[in-house]
C-alpha cells in the first residue's frame, strides 16, 4: 500500500467509522464495493474534508478534491476504493 | 437603454453578457432575523443525537443562524433595511424611481410584494414596483435589472432582496432546516459614472434539483403528498456549483478585462463553507479576498447572501474606500450569474438585527 493510500484509508475511516462502523470490514472483503451507493452525501463530503486536511498535514499544501464528478453516479471516484485512490493520486500529481 | 452584447459566436459559451457605464451602488443595509439559533442547542429538537449533530456541525461548519419570529416576512426585513437607508442618508422617499423586490417568499403569490413595500416606504405612485422570483442568484439578477433601469434613464432605484427561508423548510427537517437563515437587504443604486459587467445564466433542466413542490398551480404525480417545503437534491446542487461557478468567475474576469489581482473581493453566495473553500482553491483566490463565514453565523441568506456578506464582514471596508468586487450568485433554477462592480465609499453599516 502506497503512502498516499495509507493516508486515504486513515482519513476514510475517521470520516465514516461513526456512521458506518462495519464499512472497513466490508471493504476488506469486497474491494470493488460501490462506496458511492453505500455512503450518504454528507459522509462523502466528510471524507473529502478529512482527506484534504490529512493530506495537508502529512504532505503539505492544500489539494482540493471536490469537483463536478464527485456526486455523478456514473463518474464518481467513490464508485470503488481503487477509483478513489487513483483519483486522489491524479489530483496530487497535478498539484 | 444601452446594453452591449458580446459577439454571437461566443454566446453559447458565455451566456447573456452586458455592461453598463452609469449605475453606482450608494448604500447597502442588511437586516437579519432577531432570533439567533445555536445549531447544537437546537439539534435535539430536530431528532439528532449529539454525535450526529457534531458530525453535521463539523462537516457543514454549522454554528448559528438568524431567523424571524412569528409572522414576520421578507418585506418586514427589507422594509427595515430600506428605511434605514432613506432615514440615515436623509433621502426623500419620492426620489426613488423604481423598487425591485427579489424573493421566493413573498407576502402573497399575488400581488407583488414590491407594491406593499412601495406603499409602506412612502414611495411615489410614479415609482415602478415589481417582484422577481429568484433565489440564490437573485441579487446579481436583480442588480442587473436595477442597473439596466438606471442606464436607461432612471436616477434612483431601490433593490430589495431576501427571504424568510426558515418558513420554507420544515422546522424539524435536519437535512435542510439547520442551514437556512432569514435576511432582507436593501441596496440603493443611483445614476453616476461607473463601469460594470454582468453575465447571467440559466438551466431549467435542473428545475427539480432545488424546488418547492406543490407551491404553484402545477400538480405532478411525483409531487403527490409531498409537503410544500424546499426540497433539495444536495448532490446535484454540489455538482452544478463546482461545474459552473469556477468557470463563471474566470469568464466574468475575462469579459471585464480584469485579472484576479485587480479584484479586491470575490463575494459569492454563501451556501456552506466547504463548497466555498473548494471554489476558492480551484480558482486560486487568496483567503483575504474570499469571505466565506456568512452561512456559519447567519445561515444561508439566499438572495441576500451577497449583500449580507458585505454587511456582516466587510462593512468597514466598503464604507472607507473604493472597492472593485466580483459578485456571484448560484442556485435554484438552476440559475447563476456574476458581475464585476466598482464602488466608491458607500453607506454600509454592519448587519442590523430586526427590531423587536
Amino acid at each position: 500500500m502506497s503512502e498516499i493510500e495509507q493516508y486515504l484509508k486513515e482519513a476514510f475511516l475517521a470520516a465514516t467509522s461513526d456512521q458506518y462502523p462495519d464499512l472497513h470490514m466490508k471493504m476488506d472483503m469486497h474491494p470493488i464495493i460501490n462506496l458511492f451507493d453505500l455512503l450518504d452525501s454528507l459522509s462523502i463530503v466528510a471524507v473529502l474534508i478529512e482527506t484534504e486536511n490529512l493530506l495537508q498535514i502529512k504532505l503539505g499544501g492544500h489539494i482540493s478534491l471536490a469537483d463536478e464528478t464527485i456526486f455523478d453516479a456514473s463518474k464518481s471516484p467513490f464508485l470503488t476504493w481503487s477509483a478513489w485512490v487513483s483519483y486522489v493520486n491524479e489530483k496530487y500529481d497535478h498539484h | 437603454m444601452t446594453i452591449t452584447s458580446k459577439p454571437l459566436v461566443e454566446r453559447n459559451m458565455c451566456g447573456a453578457n452586458f455592461k453598463f457605464s452609469k449605475p453606482e451602488i450608494k448604500a447597502i443595509v442588511t437586516t437579519v432575523g432577531r432570533r439567533a439559533i445555536s445549531f447544537m442547542e437546537s439539534a435535539e429538537s430536530m431528532g439528532l443525537s449529539e454525535k450526529e449533530a457534531l458530525r453535521l456541525a463539523k462537516t457543514l461548519s454549522l454554528n448559528t443562524r438568524h431567523v424571524v419570529s412569528g409572522n414576520q416576512t421578507t418585506t418586514d426585513l427589507c422594509f427595515e433595511s430600506a428605511m434605514n437607508i432613506l432615514a440615515t442618508l436623509n433621502l426623500d422617499a419620492k426620489s426613488v424611481d423604481a423598487l425591485i423586490m427579489v424573493t421566493q417568499s413573498p407576502d402573497y403569490a399575488s400581488p407583488s410584494s414590491a407594491n406593499n413595500l412601495q406603499h409602506r416606504l412612502g414611495l411615489s405612485e410614479r415609482c415602478m414596483a415589481f417582484d422577481m422570483r429568484l433565489g440564490c442568484s437573485g441579487f446579481v439578477y436583480g442588480l442587473s435589472v436595477a442597473y439596466s433601469l438606471v442606464e436607461s434613464g432612471l436616477e434612483r432605484v431601490l433593490l430589495c432582496v431576501g427571504d424568510v427561508a426558515s418558513r420554507l423548510v420544515k422546522a424539524d427537517d435536519h437535512s435542510i432546516a439547520p442551514i437556512m437563515g432569514d435576511a432582507g437587504s436593501a441596496i440603493l443604486i443611483d445614476s453616476g459614472k461607473k463601469d460594470s459587467f454582468f453575465q447571467l445564466y440559466s438551466d431549467g433542466s435542473g428545475e427539480r434539483a432545488l424546488y418547492i413542490p406543490n407551491s404553484g398551480v402545477r400538480y405532478n404525480e411525483f409531487d403527490k403528498d409531498l409537503p410544500c417545503y424546499i426540497k433539495m437534491d444536495g448532490a446535484q446542487v454540489f455538482n452544478f456549483t463546482l461545474q459552473r461557478v469556477p468557470s463563471m468567475l474566470s469568464e466574468v474576469l475575462t469579459f471585464s478585462n480584469f485579472t484576479k489581482d485587480d479584484i479586491d473581493y470575490f463575494i459569492l453566495h454563501q451556501p456552506n463553507k466547504y463548497i466555498l473553500n473548494s471554489i476558492q482553491k480551484i480558482c486560486e483566490i487568496p483567503d483575504i479576498k474570499f469571505p466565506k463565514d456568512t452561512q456559519s453565523i447567519y445561515g444561508n441568506q439566499n438572495s441576500a447572501s451577497i449583500p449580507g456578506t458585505i454587511s456582516g464582514f466587510l462593512s468597514h471596508v466598503f464604507e472607507r474606500r473604493q472597492i472593485r468586487s466580483i459578485f456571484a450568485g448560484f442556485g435554484i433554477g438552476l440559475s447563476w450569474g456574476a458581475c464585476m462592480i466598482q464602488t466608491d465609499k458607500i453607506y454600509c453599516p454592519p448587519t442590523v438585527l430586526q427590531k423587536e
